[in-house]
């Protein structure tokens, strides 16, 4: 986990950003938690899913 | 005069276009209104008393020679502080904002200014529209007009509030992830997100731009569809507005409700529901039954990382849009906003994209298994009793993310999905604060839930509640 928090404080540093030390903890909890879900939602998507498909769905589906 | 400030907008619209009431003394009452409840519940952030007294003169003149700019002629409004006048700052609820004067008007302002609205206040909301209680540590915290002990909900928050207290005739608020249904539910007023691309986010401050909605928050359903009808339609200004032709909401409005399905999910909106508010919201299908309607029980996918998705998207898109300052001022945030805008610096571009592309699985899911059973899906707003300011002054700490997302748990499947959701006043809890549930549709179906929700006010009388000391 030691790792993780030093991975995403670098991100940020790397964007300019300074997280706090006190928040750097909970920042790698809860992005290790939506990674996790999102894995494993994404894990069926069609090897061609574009985020724009979406559009196209949502005017279809006011019919 | 308190029976004006009681009318909602479309009865005081009737009013102003029969001459029954100038638009001058309607304003005059609705700034001396304003002024009593910013004193007791902080919702307004600047008035412009000259300006509209100007205005309602004008708008005298014009009706006096039969003329009638439009469907909210001399109607006062107030409006959430983020939507922009050329060369006027907006607050956006932030230290920031003030300093920046808005490079155009927004589209919807000169749409309501086309149909007669008169802008006479801009509204308190959470630090860049990125809160969901109306906590505002630069604006100081928004109180509730039903007890100012408690919160408004937000990030619409003055508009929630100040209709409520009969402040205010309509509101703009936006909903990324609830900010128009949480203020509706927590201050007792109607609140409809629209179905995203259906009305225009031009000269609109943006927050997430995939998931960003402007929607009406006002007394009721009626008035929602007629804010709708006025700010709804393509917009060449911004690219991800719809070309699907608006229909006439207020027309469909009176139109039967006999033999709609409105199907009650078996999972994810009841799961741990407090029965404060699952009284209300479950009593309230009762009337839906008399009035010819169908409950079906529907099972829904699984809707929980479809609320990671969306909160991905909007962490990322955030702290893209905030990036500069956040890099050259971060000192100028608050707590709170500034530890989630970090938070959205750290998502890994592979996880925002993935976050998107499942959007049209979800969407194609939400029509499959559920739109195409029901014509509009029924359900609380949120699942626990309306909480103090106090409860949930949580800043930027170990709570945040803990309070934040049980806020808005059963408010960002629509946001995600894109689609339509209308709250609506269903009651009272035992702390009396009020009470709504939720009606989602199929994109583009605001008229079919207005028109549930119309049908629902017709037959009680819970919009009609003032809160005590209210003129």
């Amino acid at each position: 986990m030691d790792e993780m928090v030093d991975a995403y404080c670098r991100i940020a540093q790397l964007q300019g950003v300074a997280v706090s030390a006190a928040r750097i903890g909970s920042v790698a909890d809860t992005l290790a938690r939506l990674l996790g879900a999102e894995q494993a939602a994404t894990r069926g998507l069609d090897f061609e899913t574009e985020p724009s498909a979406f559009v196209a769905t949502l005017a279809r589906g006011a019919q | 005069m308190s029976d004006l400030l009681a009318a909602s907008a479309a009865e005081l619209a009737r009013l102003l276009r029969a001459r029954k009431v100038s638009a001058r003394e309607v304003m005059q009452a609705t700034l001396a209104a304003a002024a009593r409840a910013h004193e007791r519940l902080n919702c307004f952030v600047r008035t412009d008393a000259d300006e509209a007294l100007a205005a309602a003169d004008r708008a005298d003149r014009c009706l006096a020679r039969g003329a009638v700019a439009g469907p909210l002629h001399g109607v006062p409004m107030a409006h959430k502080d983020m939507f922009y006048r050329e060369g006027v700052p907006s607050s956006l609820g932030s230290k920031i904002g003030p300093e920046r004067p808005a490079p155009s008007t927004a589209t919807v302002l000169k749409r309501l200014d086309a149909a007669g609205a008169i802008q006479f206040g801009v509204l308190h909301m959470n630090e860049f529209a990125y809160g969901p209680t109306g906590h505002n540590d630069h604006l100081g915290h928004c109180r509730n007009a039903w007890n100012p002990a408690y919160i408004t909900g937000g990030s619409s928050s003055g508009s929630g509030t100040s209709l409520a207290a009969r402040a205010n005739f309509a509101a703009l608020g936006s909903d990324t992830g609830g900010s128009i249904r949480l203020p509706a539910h927590f201050c007792g007023v109607a609140g409809l997100k629209p179905t995203w691309g259906r009305v225009s986010r031009a000269g609109a401050m943006p927050l997430s731009f995939s998931l960003d909605t402007v929607g009406p928050l006002a007394r009721t359903v009626e008035d929602c569809a007629l804010m709708l009808q006025v700010i709804a339609g393509q917009d060449p200004l911004d690219a991800t507005s719809s070309p699907l032709p608006v229909p006439d909401y207020l027309l469909g409005l009176e139109r039967q409700v006999r033999g709609l399905r409105l199907g009650v999910p078996s999972r994810y909106f009841y799961d741990a529901v407090d029965p404060v508010i699952e009284k209300p919201v479950r009593e309230s299908l009762a009337v839906f039954t008399a009035l010819g309607c169908q409950i079906v029980e529907v099972e829904l996918p699984d809707i929980e990382p479809w609320n990671h998705a969306a909160s991905t998207i909007i962490m990322a898109e955030a702290a893209a849009l905030h990036a500069n300052w956040l890099r050259e001022r971060p000192q100028d945030y608050s707590e709170q906003v500034r530890a989630r805008l970090e938070l959205g610096a750290c998502v890994t571009a592979v996880q925002y994209i993935n976050a998107l592309r499942l959007r049209d699985r979800a969407l194609r899911m939400w029509l499959d298994a559920v739109m195409s059973k029901v014509d509009a899906v029924h359900a609380p707003v949120v699942s626990f009793p309306t909480p103090t300011i106090a409860e949930t002054d949580v800043g930027g700490g170990a709570r945040m993310s803990e309070v934040l997302a049980r806020m808005t748990r059963l408010m960002r499947p629509a946001n995600f999905l894109g689609v339509p959701s209308l709250a609506v006043p269903c009651g009272f809890q035992p702390n009396g604060l009020p009470c709504a549930f939720q009606l989602i549709g199929r994109p583009f179906g605001e008229a079919l839930l207005l028109r549930l929700g119309h049908a629902y006010q017709r037959e009680t009388g819970w919009h009609r509640r003032l809160p005590a000391g209210t003129p």
